[in-house]
């Protein structure tokens, strides 16, 4: 111990600059969120993604340079040949990183359950719990690959290369498996998906800081990489599968899916640069879907775009949604652009859903009846961070969604509650539900509730969700002109 | 006797090349030796599986009786080595680095601390980020003496050394390390000659041979033979005999085998009008060339 506490001091003394860099950027993150309740990744992610990426960026390069400082990997660091205690070792970069990463999210999560009034010690073993998890999550796979490396910038590579592997992987399960097919599932597959990478990061420190078998190390991790990222996207079609609570009254086959050719397709945002990536959506044309039924896309799309000048590039981002003018696709389009015809070509998974509604709230501050479950309120204790709280009393089953609709606008989301049976909304932690949401619809910043509140059209709907069944369909748009010729420079 | 340092039968291989082949070395207890051979020779390769950096493919390493694979932690409370290639902690002042080795070292000795940073003219208070190269290695020195090593082993310390700063290492070695077991790999041979008390050769992996110094300069002399009338070799030439050389009247060579009770009658069966003869002998740096230039013609 004496040992492990000597090397935690000069890893402090070494990294103290980086380290106060963390603990400022967790601080920060405690401060501008007074209300929102939560900590870890979810929560995090709330405040946007610049300091959501500059926290994972600052908590990945803590915890590589913590590994680097004493190397394993490799012939030419100067600890290798010196009477290091590996155990000693370990438990110096575990200390540090308990005190520097893991304390720091504990800290602000009792901050912000402390300023969003809920008591701290109820929540305690729930926060330990949720950061252990988070820990995990954002800490250990960089701590992997941390021992497999000896420097910033082979690690920047590695990070790079697991990045574009997982993608790869990703990618060809979503075109070689089926929907619907026979697979177990856990209720979330992000969690599933990261039981061979937790597992695989654990082996490769302890086979590195017990045998520094570094070749054996990195070919275990890229093995458990790949098996992560086709777990993800395997278990998302599994989920779905598994979620199925009753069949379908009718052939999920009649239900056609086709891109609206007929319709133009509107342009919304630029990806970075104008030249680069830009954002359109495309209205989907869908037949056979009964009433009282919908579809939701789950799993990673495929898809890719085709011109003769400019070749097939893969699209990144190509999500449909249910939108107040019907099902669009929204998609990425990366350049080079032309005049020539392009053939858009997406697969895309669906869960099939029967909707039933529980209560229709209207869109303005003040507690309302939901229907016969029990009571909704519409908090604006700060204008920009409005809150819909809902108290349940009866049980219901299927997943909870609640939606903001007005004329060409009709957003839902059931990010709050995932599991199906009995439930109660409270304002407490990731339960919470505040009229923000990852799902609530694309690069959304929430329910504009300020916009809604002056609408005497607008309410909220709340409603139960049911799979009854998943369906993948091909989508090809085979003649598609960008009609942006002028912003998108194209001569 | 006691040898601190045993590979046996030690094969190590890098994709297609074999970079040790059934090497065998003994380094005796006390001994100062010159492990030496061409470049990728190697010697590097040899060092590393002794500090098990590399493991070996097949044979072993023992190093004080423990085999290589297994040194952990503590075994390398009495070992210290400096590599040329050691990416060393380069934010830590000398001061620091020295202070922040001690406990890892139960036979740390903060005046041979002190003394070897005096003796080398280590600036303490600087990074060792912004020392030379030379001043570097000379903390790295430092740093695996101060604890009384029983065995050090240097790979190519002098590499880069300007040779003012080759002799303060040297001296710093010897004095720092008396009575320690010492292995040593290094082109420069002029210096090696100085205190090396036995010398390895390498070649393509295997051990040339392992002698002591004494008997090395023995056996290697340069041999000069004056003739009655001008003659070409023999057929019949000796292969202990390296590179002959021939003008009208005079043929050189290098006996490997040098006796000096057998020599001439050996020169005279070859050349029976001799009409002189003289031996030389041979600096390590002459015998390494010539074997080194031996290897590649054969090559």
């Amino acid at each position: 111990m004496k040992q492990a506490i000597h090397i935690f001091r000069k890893d402090v003394r070494r990294l103290w600059p980086l380290t106060l860099v963390v603990v400022c950027l967790f601080a920060l993150y405690g401060m501008s969120s007074p209300d929102k309740g939560g900590s870890g990744i979810p929560a995090l992610a709330e405040q946007g993604p610049f300091l959501s990426i500059l926290i994972g960026f600052a908590c990945w390069s803590v915890a590589a340079l913590s590994i680097h400082e004493d190397a394993l990997a490799e012939e030419s660091p100067f600890w290798i040949t010196r009477p290091y205690n590996r155990m000693s070792l370990l438990a110096a970069k575990a200390l540090f990183l308990f005190v520097f990463m893991f304390l720091p999210l504990l800290a602000t999560g009792i901050l912000l359950e402390a300023r969003a009034g809920v008591g701290v010690l109820p929540s305690l073993g729930h926060l330990l719990a949720f950061d252990i998890a988070v820990s995990m999550w954002l800490i250990l796979p960089a701590l992997a690959i941390g021992t497999v490396t000896n420097n910033m910038k082979a690690f920047a590579g590695s990070v790079v290369t697991v990045f574009f592997i997982s993608f790869v992987a990703a990618r060809w399960t979503v075109t070689h498996l089926d929907p619907g097919s026979s697979m177990p599932a856990t209720n979330d597959p992000n969690i599933l998906a990261w039981v061979p990478m937790v597992l695989a990061a654990f082996c490769v420190i302890g086979l590195q800081y017990a045998t520094r078998k570094t070749q054996w190390s990195r070919a275990m991790l890229a093995v458990a990489i790949i098996a992560s990222a086709f777990l993800m996207e395997r278990n998302s079609v599994a989920l779905a599968s598994s979620q199925i609570v009753s069949p379908p009254t009718f052939d999920l086959q009649q239900i056609q899916i086709a891109f609206d050719e007929a319709t133009v397709p509107q342009y919304e945002s630029s990806l970075g640069s104008i030249t680069r990536n830009n954002c359109i959506s495309v209205a989907l044309n869908v037949q056979g879907l009964p009433a009282g039924t919908e579809l939701r896309p789950f799993g990673r799309p495929a898809a890719d775009v085709t011109s003769v000048p400019a070749g097939t590039r893969s699209i990144l981002y190509a999500v449909p949604e249910l939108t107040g003018e019907g099902y669009r696709e929204h998609i990425c389009i990366p350049g080079p652009y032309t005049t020539a015809p392009e053939t858009l070509r997406a697969s895309l998974n669906f869960e099939v859903i029967a909707v039933s509604v529980i209560a229709k709230i209207p869109a303005r501050p003040g507690t309302f009846a939901a229907g016969k479950y029990g009571r909704c309120e519409i908090l604006t204790p700060f204008p920009e961070n409005t809150q819909l709280l809902c108290d349940l009393q009866k049980p219901l089953t299927g997943t909870i969604s609640a939606g903001l609709e007005y004329p060409g606008y009709r957003v839902y989301t059931n990010s709050f509650v995932n599991e199906s049976g009995p439930f109660r909304l409270s304002p407490v932690s990731r339960e919470k539900f505040d009229g923000f949401s990852s799902t609530a619809g694309r690069g959304s910043r929430g329910w504009p509730f300020e916009e809604a509140f002056a609408r005497p059209d607008a309410h909220f709907v709340l409603r139960t969700e049911h799979i009854i069944g998943t369906i993948r369909r091909h989508l090809v748009y085979r003649h598609f002109v960008f009609p942006w010729t002028t912003k998108l420079n194209i001569k | 006797m006691n040898y601190p340092i045993r590979c046996m039968d030690l094969s190590k291989k890098f994709r297609r090349v074999q970079a040790l082949d059934r090497l065998n070395l003994e380094v005796p207890e006390g001994a100062i030796y010159a492990l030496i051979g061409a470049n990728g020779a190697g010697k590097t390769t040899a060092i590393k599986t002794m500090m098990n950096i590399h493991e070996p493919d097949s044979g072993s390493v023992e190093i004080s009786g423990k085999d290589s694979r297994r040194l952990r932690g503590r075994d390398f409370e009495f070992i210290g080595y400096v590599s040329e290639n050691q990416k060393m902690p380069e934010w830590m002042t000398v001061d620091y680095l020295m202070g922040y080795l001690k406990p890892f070292y139960p036979t740390w000795d903060d005046d041979a601390a002190t003394g070897l940073i005096r003796k080398f003219g280590l600036p303490g208070d600087r990074k060792l980020s912004q020392l030379s190269r030379g001043m570097k290695m000379k903390a790295a020195l430092a740093s695996s003496l101060a604890c009384h090593p029983k065995l050090v082993i240097l790979d190519e310390p002098f590499s880069g050394l300007d040779p003012l700063v080759r002799d303060e290492f040297i001296e710093g070695l010897i004095e720092g390390a008396e009575g320690t077991t010492i292995l040593i790999s290094s082109h420069d041979l002029a210096e090696i000659e100085s205190f090396a008390s036995h010398a390895g050769y390498l070649e393509r992996g295997r051990m040339q041979f392992s002698e002591e110094m004494a008997s090395l300069s023995a056996r290697f002399r340069e041999v000069e033979v004056t003739l009655g009338e001008p003659a070409g070799l023999p057929g019949n030439w000796p292969a202990e005999w390296l590179q002959p050389q021939t003008s009208p009247a005079v043929v050189r060579f290098i006996d490997t085998r040098f006796d000096e009770n057998t020599i001439g009658e050996r020169v005279r069966k070859l050349f029976p009008r001799m009409t002189d003869l003289s031996t030389r002998a041979m600096p390590l740096r002459e015998i390494f060339v010539a074997l080194a230039r031996e290897e590649r013609r054969a090559a």
